[in-house]
């Protein structure tokens, strides 16, 4: 979908970006992870042309995206940023209606696709009528969202979405972006420096430094099977709290030794979800006793454990995969 | 409550003057509206450009407004045309330098957000930076719009009509009422567009588009009413001082006395000059001892009926100070007829065309008199000479100082250029000076101003006017007259010599009787 070939970008005869080659495949998410100066914000700013390449190319779909009209290229582009950037002189309506409106489309499909999106996004239709200065952090950022999704664009590029929000309203706005459907089959692209969020929405991981990749992978890959020691220290500090994050039950349960009493409540859990959230949800419950059980999206095999047996499962498995790297 | 009076006797042509002043101002600021926008939003995408530009632009408002007339007169001509031309420079300033930084100052995350869903150029100018820069943009056109209803009342003085008409007549003919009759509307306006504009400025983000619309309208009437005004008509046009059109012994009484039939129209006696040279006039009305009508090869026209009173210059000085200095009467005496009309011509000369200081002239034409002139006090002054601000009086009064210093042991301060006789006569009875060069005829008629018996019974003999003017300013107001200075420095009409010699006008007879064939 997008293959981005040897792009570099020199300012003032410093390499902010240097030589970057990457491919993000259809309905892929891509987390451009690094420090401040790392040059991921360059590099994602080259997707859409808001800076020119001073070398190299990108394709979107097998096409030059300089061959037409950046302003073309960027409207089949949906972008949100750290600032949202929202209009003040617009309504939160008129905010989300700008691309469609550029795109010239009728005035009845706009307010369809306006009510759609606010539904979309869990905020009441009445806020239709408001002005950016009414809203919440929060609600700013869903509305910035929407506005960038609008026009129903295959590509999606995120530069610190959630940055400006407070840390339990970014966790919260997080799950809600992660399950949001409409974004199942977008590719995106999306600009981070907190860790977490990097492994909690991005299918890879792109860690730069220096304007260059320094690995480029899954989550597991980047904490388990470090390409060098810059990518090891750089998780060093969080190293057994990510280890957690990264494998997910589903991950554990070839090593999980299954114990079912056929009695009490159980705490069911998605197979999918990371070992440290199964964890911190458990902490919340103190009783060691209850029992546990893991299914899949279709609530097929079901798994019944115990809370100490996860850990036992979750040794294991961290023990083999480092093994396997060395 | 005179002015009350005044007001409501003059209401036609406080209208007049009012709609002139609209006129003059509402052009001007639709155009500097309009183009300072443009000019604004184009530095935006030039940024380089932008110093220069907005420097050069703030020039245009350093320059003081009298001067800015002054520059459009070669290159413009008079009238409405310079003076829109004058206003709209000034309103050009605070309109380009908001309307650049409103649209600069936008949040860059904004203008990111915009350019990152594909607004084109011109689309993230129209939906974003202008709307957003709106109030910033506003406040320059407000702000423009108030300094440019006081700036208007200048034009008046090339002859642009507006309320300033009043104010500079009133100045000249020492008369209060007529002042106020000009600046009261003037504050009006002011605080009427301050108030309309704070009105729309509340909610300038819906008006501002109706209003730029209407300004466009407006804009495309006023071209076509000026390419359709400007046919102009055969006759031949007087620029003269105001204080010459509404003066009784000015052109009131010489249009009666002659029987002339001019279009006149108000000029600021300094401007007049060029005005005639470059031909925007055919006639000015200028006095017998200005050095300029050489310079500028004019021709006095000979006032063959005696029309013009008799203004024997002398020094006016308040009775207190003569009192307290009784030696300055023997100290003036010394200049008793001593310059003639051509000897004081010749010295405006020297200052208006060859650029020489009055001090200077002042100077050697003592010393080519025989007197004394090397004393030169600094220090506590003992009395304070004033002047009017044209060159003869100039001239006078560093003549005086010159005079004062050597032939007695008072010490002399220096205050220069008071414009009109009125404000003279009020620094005068107010004790801000103690004398100054005035002429036997404006003592007459704008200090005295006697009934119009007395003045008939005067008006032919100078001697007569003379000792009139001083008996009546001694026991009136406690002023003093001196020794005349000899010369006559009266009223004048001037031609360009050249023009007069072509039609064979040697007098203001000819002249009338040359308009007549015009017209026949």
């Amino acid at each position: 979908m997008i293959a981005v070939h040897e792009i570099s970008k020199v300012y003032n005869d410093k390499n902010v970006v240097d030589h970057v080659s990457f491919e993000v495949k259809k309905g892929e998410t891509l987390v451009l992870l690094g420090t401040s100066g790392s040059g991921k914000t360059t590099t994602l700013k080259m997707l859409n042309r808001l800076v020119p390449p001073t070398a190299g190319s990108i394709h979107i779909d097998g096409e030059d995206i300089m061959a037409e009209p950046p302003e073309k290229l960027r409207l089949r582009i949906g972008y949100v940023i750290q600032n949202i950037g929202l209009f003040p002189h617009y309504t939160v309506a008129e905010n989300i209606a700008t691309v469609p409106v550029l795109l010239n489309w009728e005035d009845n499909r706009i307010s369809e696709r306006i009510a759609s999106l606010l539904q979309l996004m869990g905020l009441p239709q009445e806020m239709a009528e408001r002005y950016p200065s009414e809203l919440s952090g929060g609600q700013k950022q869903r509305v910035g969202l929407a506005r960038a999704l609008a026009a129903d664009p295959p590509i999606v590029l995120l530069d610190e979405p959630f940055g400006a929000l407070d840390p339990i309203t970014r966790r919260q706005i997080q799950t809600e972006f992660k399950e949001l459907e409409t974004l199942l089959d977008k590719t995106m692209v999306l600009v981070t420096h907190d860790i977490f969020e990097a492994i909690e929405l991005g299918d890879r991981i792109c860690l730069m430094h220096e304007g260059k990749i320094q690995q480029i992978g899954t989550p597991l890959a980047l904490i388990f099977e470090p390409a060098n020691e810059f990518v090891w220290d750089y998780f060093k500090t969080q190293r057994f709290q990510l280890e957690m994050k990264v494998l997910t039950l589903k991950d554990l349960l070839p090593e999980i030794e299954p114990f079912d009493s056929g009695l009490g409540e159980k705490i069911i859990f998605n197979e999918e979800t990371s070992f440290l959230d199964t964890m911190e949800r458990l902490e919340a419950n103190k009783n060691d006793a209850f029992q546990i059980a893991i299914f899949n999206e279709k609530r097929q095999n079901m798994h019944f454990t115990r809370k100490d047996k996860l850990w036992v499962a979750f040794n294991k498995v961290k023990e083999k995969l480092i093994n396997k790297a060395n | 409550m005179g002015v009350l009076k005044f007001m409501i006797d003059n209401l036609g042509e406080i209208w007049e003057q009012t709609i002139e002043h609209l006129w003059i101002t509402l052009v001007a600021m639709i155009i500097a509206t309009l183009l300072g926008i443009l000019l604004g939003v184009i530095l935006t995408r030039a940024e380089k450009l932008s110093a220069p530009i907005i420097g050069l632009v703030g020039i245009f408002q350093t320059v003081p407004s009298l001067a800015l007339l002054g520059f459009m007169i070669p290159v413009f001509g008079i009238g409405v045309v310079p003076a829109i031309i004058a206003l709209f420079l000034y309103a050009l300033l605070p309109i380009v330098r908001n309307t650049y930084t409103g649209i600069l100052k936008v949040d860059p995350a904004i203008k990111e957000a915009a350019i990152g869903m594909g607004m084109t150029d011109l689309q993230l100018l129209r939906k974003v930076e202008i709307p957003l820069a709106t109030p910033i943009i506003f406040a320059g056109i407000r702000t423009a719009f108030v300094i440019n209803v006081g700036v208007a009342t200048l034009c008046a003085l090339i002859a642009a009509g507006g309320l300033g008409e009043f104010i500079f007549r009133g100045i000249a003919l020492n008369n209060v009422n007529m002042i106020f009759a000009g600046a009261i509307p003037a504050a009006l306006l002011a605080l009427f567009f301050d108030f309309v504009l704070a009105k729309i400025q509340e909610r300038v983000q819906v008006l501002i588009r109706p209003m730029l619309i209407g300004f466009s309208v407006l804009f495309l009437l006023v071209i076509v009413f000026v390419t359709w005004g400007s046919r102009s008509k055969n006759v031949l046009k007087a620029g003269f001082p105001s204080e010459f059109i509404y003066r009784e012994d000015g052109f009131i009484g010489l249009k009666k006395a002659y029987d002339l039939d001019l279009e006149t129209t108000e000029l600021d006696a300094g401007l007049m000059y060029q005005a005639v040279k470059n031909e925007e006039v055919d006639i000015v009305g200028g006095y017998t001892t200005d050095g300029r009508i050489r310079a500028y090869n004019l021709k006095i026209l000979t006032d063959d009926k005696n029309y013009f009173p008799p203004y024997f210059a002398a020094p006016i000085v308040r009775g207190a100070t003569l009192r307290r200095y009784p030696e300055l009467k023997g100290v003036f005496d010394l200049l008793a007829n001593k310059i003639s009309d051509t000897e004081m011509a010749q010295m405006n000369y020297e200052v208006d065309e060859n650029k020489r200081e009055p001090k200077a002239v002042a100077k050697d034409f003592l010393a080519s008199m025989g007197l004394k002139t090397q004393v030169d006090r600094t220090g506590e002054a003992d009395i304070a000479i004033g002047s009017k601000n044209f060159t003869e009086s100039y001239i006078l009064a560093q003549m005086f100082a010159i005079l004062v210093e050597n032939y007695s042991d008072l010490t002399v301060s220096l205050k220069l250029g008071f414009g009109g006789t009125k404000l003279n006569l009020d620094a005068l009875a107010g004790g801000d000076i103690d004398l100054y060069p005035e002429y036997s005829g404006t003592g007459l008629l704008l200090l005295i101003k006697p009934p119009q018996n007395v003045l008939d019974s005067l008006i032919d003999d100078k001697d007569k006017v003379y000792h009139y003017v001083k008996k009546k300013s001694r026991e009136d107001h406690d002023f003093e007259w001196l020794a005349p200075l000899g010369f006559n420095n009266t009223h004048a009409l001037l031609m360009r010599e050249e023009y007069a010699n072509e039609h064979g006008i040697q007098s203001i007879t000819d002249l009338s009787t040359y308009i007549k064939s015009l017209n026949d």
